[in-house]
């Protein structure tokens, strides 16, 4: 990896950092508001989908950060 | 407690602080936000504060200019630091400014809250001696007459009061003296608790427990007593959630009847110790295929006991050979030894036949296990390269359970794996190798118990 697309990488993992935090934050908020009116509810299934889906791009996420960081200490 | 919790968040992404914050309230926490480093320290001077939770990239004052003032000026008052991305030397150099813990955007609440747990822990939060409330079973208990202290003890240890609250009376690394112990004794209490995270650290002291044991002057009662706690433990940490807990039990109950019987006989009794004594790895990677070995023929509707139970013991003793091996042979990875440490690594199984067959009453089937246990399906196994039908059916099995266990319970060179991911990997990379029907009654054990005959171990 050349030292130019790996500052573009930690950019990239630095920037998509706090916005997708303020997303998992949020869903689970509004999640923990959902579930106190059962867990049968549309509003809370469509949230656990969406939290899973946010889950699923942070677990890229980090494996991405694993790979940037591997190559650091080459 | 968590609800009088004052804690300063230090954000530049107002959107993320924001969302933190309201988290952070939701959970019970008192919050204070400041945009960067140079708004925070208005803040600095409310001696309500217990934490401090920074960014560390920020505009005119960064998070790492922060915790040098924090620290400068409020020594005690715990700094965790968040970051998109850290830098090694950024990360280090925060750690020995004392920063009290890291979180890598994008986190979860669950990792935000056991920073925070660790922070309000810390003897320098005041926590230390403060009375957790939990659930009983986030913690595992040892009982007192068994504990032995030592330092090599690598996890904190708690106490157990009603509610239930749980107190921490050592910490990692700490030597909790046997007058400690003894002092707790004469107040009742029966048994000390270690949490559930810690269970990979447990089992290995457990298994160093009855190390010492055997090494130590004590009577074969107590020495036979100490190897089954050891046992219990391991055996605990077999059990997965996934798990048919039915057929769990069942192997259970096999494999302590096998244990007992062992224990009985000097020579038997000897090796067990032998094989803990060499590593610790060893015995628990054993106990674990004696176990998986009796559900797999199980769920292939194997009832005859006696097969049962030689398989049981040939999954103790199939390693049996690697106690004459060097244990730095046994650490080093399979890739990086010469082709005479690979001669050597391989004898194991003729060496296990070996130390076998001096003992009483060990029938030729569990010899052929511990011979066989490395041929493979496609005839490029060893010692023998058998092909497929000249494979013992036995040593199939305990082939598939050795597979599998190398990959959940925790070998020198691997990570351990999840049982579900342990037998997709197995089904994806040894499927050729190993025997069918073994690996899919492996399969079945994990599904919702489908094939697994639960009495059938008696049978």
């Amino acid at each position: 990896m050349g030292e130019k697309v790996k500052i573009t990488e930690r950019q990239f993992l630095h920037d998509i950092g706090s916005p997708l935090g303020t997303a998992l934050f949020l869903v689970d908020t509004l999640l923990e508001m959902a579930k106190e009116k059962g867990e049968e509810n549309v509003e809370f299934m469509q949230l656990t989908s969406i939290l899973e889906a946010l889950n699923k791009a942070r677990t890229l996420i980090e494996e991405r950060r694993q790979i940037v960081k591997a190559e650091e200490q080459k | 407690m968590s609800k009088q919790r004052h804690i300063l968040l230090v954000e530049d992404d107002s959107s993320l602080r924001n969302s933190l914050k309201m988290a952070l309230e939701t959970l019970g926490y008192r919050v204070s936000a400041a945009a960067d480093g140079k708004a925070a320290l208005s803040f600095l001077t409310d001696i309500s504060l217990n934490c401090i939770l920074s960014d560390i990239q920020m505009p005119h004052m960064t998070g790492l200019q922060l915790l040098k003032h924090v620290k400068a000026n409020y020594p005690k008052l715990p700094m965790a630091l968040m970051t998109g991305f850290s830098v090694l030397e950024e990360t280090r150099q925060a750690d020995e400014m004392g920063a009290a813990g890291f979180l890598s955007k994008p986190f979860v609440k669950n990792d935000l809250l056991a920073l925070l747990q660790k922070i309000f822990e810390s003897p320098a939060a005041g926590g230390s001696a403060k009375a957790v409330a939990a659930s009983e079973g986030d913690y595992a208990k040892v009982s007192i007459d068994e504990f032995i202290s030592g330092k090599s003890m690598k996890f904190d240890i708690y106490i157990m009061l009603t509610g239930p609250k749980f107190v921490k009376i050592a910490t990692a690394g700490e030597d909790l003296s046997m007058d400690r112990i003894r002092n707790y004794k004469t107040k009742g209490l029966s048994f000390l608790y270690l949490k559930k995270e810690d269970h990979e650290k447990y089992l290995e002291f457990n298994v160093l427990l009855a190390k010492s044991i055997v090494k130590a002057d004590v009577s074969q009662e107590k020495r036979i007593h100490f190897l089954k706690h050891a046992n219990d433990v391991v055996m605990e940490h077999l059990y997965s959630t996934e798990l048919n807990p039915q057929s769990f039990e069942n192997a259970k109950t096999v494999l302590e009847a096998t244990m007992s019987v062992c224990s009985q006989q000097k020579e038997s009794m000897g090796l067990l110790e032998a094989l803990n004594k060499h590593d610790n790895l060893l015995y628990a990677h054993s106990l674990g295929v004696s176990m998986y070995a009796v559900m797999i023929a199980t769920a292939m509707e194997w009832k005859a006991a006696a097969t049962i139970n030689k398989l049981a013991i040939g999954g103790l003793f199939h390693d049996i050979g690697k106690k004459e091996l060097d244990p730095a042979l046994l650490k080093k990875p399979r890739n990086e030894l010469s082709s005479e440490e690979i001669k050597t690594y391989e004898s194991h199984a003729a060496r296990g036949v070996e130390i076998l067959s001096s003992m009483p009453n060990i029938h030729d089937d569990v010899l052929q296990i511990v011979l066989q246990h490395h041929e493979d399906c496609l005839g490029t196994g060893y010692p023998g390269r058998l092909n497929k039908h000249q494979f013992h059916p036995m040593a199939k099995v305990i082939a598939v359970a050795d597979a599998f266990c190398n990959l959940v319970v925790r070998a020198h060179n691997t990570e351990q794996m999840s049982p579900l991911a342990a037998v997709k990997r197995l089904q994806t990379l040894k499927s050729l190798y190993l025997d069918p029907a073994a690996l899919a009654a492996l399969e079945t054990l994990f599904n919702s118990g489908a094939g697994v005959t639960p009495k059938a171990a008696n049978g």
